[in-house]
């Protein structure tokens, strides 16, 4: 019943969120400043709840947190299927493979658990 | 009641604040607990039923370093803050402090005594040994064995982390515990321990589930501070050194978001999505804040 | 609608000062709570006969896709487990294109875009065992080719779907300060009559845009705007929300205070 006004109304939402969460371009008609203001507390929001769910990356990384998360929110905006949880490991993978962090160490039998 | 110490006062040799005489008491975890406790009683954080540890919004106000170090890894479940803090650079440093003060026996010293012990443990075996050797005195060897072991036991004394000075800053404290003081029975007991046949972190009316944080930090951390004391004078002092403390630089607030991560699907999972730190300082802030609810 | 009187939002940071608060009703974040185990301090609340009601974040009822069942099936799951009167949710969207944005959006106020949020609504109405009701969001940008004032989009919205309205004054001043809208017409375009409660909230001015963070204080200006909807209708419910930064026992009270104070003019 409402099949063509879904479809023009996912195109016209995702290329919104394509350019908040995820550098793309800014849609026809909407206000560039706002838009990069709106990114800007998309993108905090989510730093504070990944700071939140892993505050040991935060302490790890002290000062570079902040733009290592950014930069990786950007290019790996979150997915609706993934997590918030899910998403703040990924970053630690992320950062892992970038170089930014040790790999976690096994834990042996005879270690206490942290 | 409240927890007037400052960091300015730690200057007197013969009048010690609750923080360092809960370092002499119990060590780097249990000055970590005093500085959280210290901090509820300030009414600058809060904790939750489930032990969350959160800052209260107000106005700044003059912390010692250890307090200052708790607010900047808040908000954390209890157990894992006093980790973080027993961990922290500044317990270490408040260590150092109290050693050049002489209330605690330097870590160098320590280790010499240890070297001392061993050897005159080996001298009393190198006794029994002589003993069966032909031609060697028997009176000897059993005086050589008497006076190893004698020796060993002296030494032993001046085993432990405190000094005499600081022994009797621990006594000082605790007289001071039955004046109910929150933050003195705390640093005399730690939250764990107990006072008057009740866990202490019952009597500050922490519920069970903050209180169950605490207890696998006990188990992972205070064997160096806690339990190694069963006795009177007992010093933890060892600190955390060795396990998980994530110390560190910690989050430097800035950053803002707020808001129960609610939106969007985001935490569906946790309960304690929400907080995170403020939009209230500078240029971050921009934003964040459209975090916030908008719900 | 039954009279709630003011409310807190109950977060789990400020479990213990909620309790101890003198609130008639509060509010939990749906996504937050499993049913199967509700935090003892919410069940605490509802023994004492505290009216717990459920809102909602993530329906994202004006997304394009159709609602995800699961979701309304947790927010009615926990509407019956709380005996709560009527759950929540807002009229924006949060998913699109597989991506997440974490926040509440505004939608494009076209009559394309009322479509798909009513037949949205129809469909969760459906299957929650209580009333709905719905919510204005504070945006920091506008969709072009708007073809209704948020009130008439609102108004027409509970027209086509029977929800009832939860009305955030400071969303509503949010949009004024930000986006020009006029709150005198809003507030006379609505049907005030469907009125569930009304939110208030605190938040803070950067570089001339105001951020409604939930982490500041109520701003004087949000309680005019409270007060004049109060000069419309006596509001069954306000409740206040706090999610962050929050402040000392004392002064969640003062803002409670201050609310009464506006609503007893």
């Amino acid at each position: 019943m409402t099949a063509p006004q879904r479809a023009e109304l996912a195109r016209a939402q995702t290329e919104l969120l394509r350019a908040l969460l995820a550098d793309g371009a800014v849609p026809e008609g909407f206000d560039r400043d706002r838009v990069a203001i709106e990114a800007r507390a998309l993108l905090n929001k989510r730093r504070g709840v990944v700071r939140m769910v892993r505050p040991d990356l935060a302490d790890t990384l002290g000062d570079r947190f902040r733009p290592l998360f950014d930069a990786y929110s950007r290019a790996n905006p979150k997915h609706e299927d993934t997590r918030m949880r899910q998403y703040a490991a990924a970053f630690a993978e992320w950062l892992v493979t970038q170089g930014e962090l040790e790999p976690p160490r096994k834990r042996r039998w005879w270690q206490r658990k942290p | 009641m409240a927890t007037s110490w400052t960091p300015a006062s730690a200057g007197s040799t013969a009048e010690l604040w609750p923080e360092e005489a809960a370092f002499l008491a119990g060590g780097a975890g249990r000055v970590a607990e005093v500085a959280v406790v210290s901090l509820v009683e300030a009414n600058a954080v809060r904790v939750s039923r489930d032990g969350l540890v959160s800052p209260v919004q107000g106005p700044t106000r003059q912390w010692s370093p250890l307090q200052a170090f708790v607010l900047r890894v808040l908000p954390r479940p209890l157990g894992q803050v006093v980790n973080a803090t027993a961990g922290s650079t500044e317990a270490q440093t408040l260590r150092k402090h109290l050693v050049d003060r002489g209330f605690l026996v330097s870590r160098g010293r320590r280790v010499a005594i240890g070297w001392i012990r061993a050897v005159l443990l080996a001298l009393a075996v190198a006794a029994i040994v002589s003993a069966v050797l032909p031609r060697f005195p028997i009176g000897y060897s059993i005086l050589l064995f008497v006076v190893a072991l004698i020796a060993r036991y002296v030494a032993g004394k001046f085993r432990g982390p405190l000094t005499r000075q600081g022994r009797e800053a621990v006594k000082r404290l605790r007289a001071h515990a039955a004046s109910g003081d929150r933050v003195v029975l705390v640093a005399s007991y730690g939250l764990l321990g107990r006072y008057n046949r009740q866990p202490v972190w019952k009597y500050l009316g922490l519920s069970d589930e903050a209180a169950a944080t605490l207890h696998r930090r006990a188990r992972a951390n205070t064997a160096v501070s806690d339990a190694s004391c069963g006795g009177s004078t007992c010093g933890g002092c060892s600190s955390c050194a060795s396990n998980s403390c994530s110390a560190g630089s910690t989050c430097s607030s800035s950053d803002s978001g707020s808001s129960s991560c609610g939106s969007g699907s985001s935490c569906s999972s946790g309960s304690s999505c929400s907080s995170s730190s403020s939009c209230s300082s500078g240029s971050s802030c921009g934003s964040s804040c459209g975090g916030g609810g908008g719900d | 609608m039954d009279k709630l009187g003011v409310g807190i939002g109950w977060r789990a940071e400020i479990d213990l000062t909620v309790e101890s608060l003198p609130v008639d009703f509060v509010e939990v974040v749906a996504e937050n709570l499993h049913v199967e185990h509700l935090p003892e301090s919410v069940l605490l609340l509802r023994e004492r006969g505290v009216p717990v009601l459920p809102h909602a974040v993530s329906l994202s009822l004006g997304g394009a896709d159709p609602v995800d069942p699961a979701r309304v099936r947790h927010l009615g799951a926990l509407a019956e487990a709380l005996d709560a009167p009527f759950v929540s949710d807002h009229v924006c969207f949060v998913r699109a294109g597989g991506l997440d944005s974490g926040h509440l959006m505004p939608l494009p106020r076209t009559r394309d875009a009322l479509d798909v949020l009513v037949a949205n609504v129809k469909a969760a109405q459906r299957d929650l065992p209580v009333p709905l009701a719905l919510e204005n969001v504070a945006a920091l940008l506008e969709w072009p080719a708007g073809e209704l004032t948020e009130g008439q989009f609102l108004a027409d919205l509970v027209e086509r779907t029977d929800c009832h309205l939860l009305i955030d004054v400071a969303n509503l001043y949010a949009n004024a300060r930000n986006l020009g809208t006029d709150v005198d017409r809003f507030l006379d375009e609505i049907p005030l009559e469907r009125l569930a409660y009304v939110h208030v909230a605190g938040g803070v001015e950067h570089h001339g845009v105001y951020h409604d963070t939930h982490a500041h204080a109520v701003l004087p200006e949000v309680l005019d705007v409270l007060a004049k909807l109060r000069d419309r209708v006596d509001p069954p419910g306000v409740l206040l929300e706090r999610d962050d930064d929050y402040p000392a026992d004392a002064e969640l009270a003062a803002e409670l205070a201050a609310i009464r104070a506006v609503l007893a003019r």
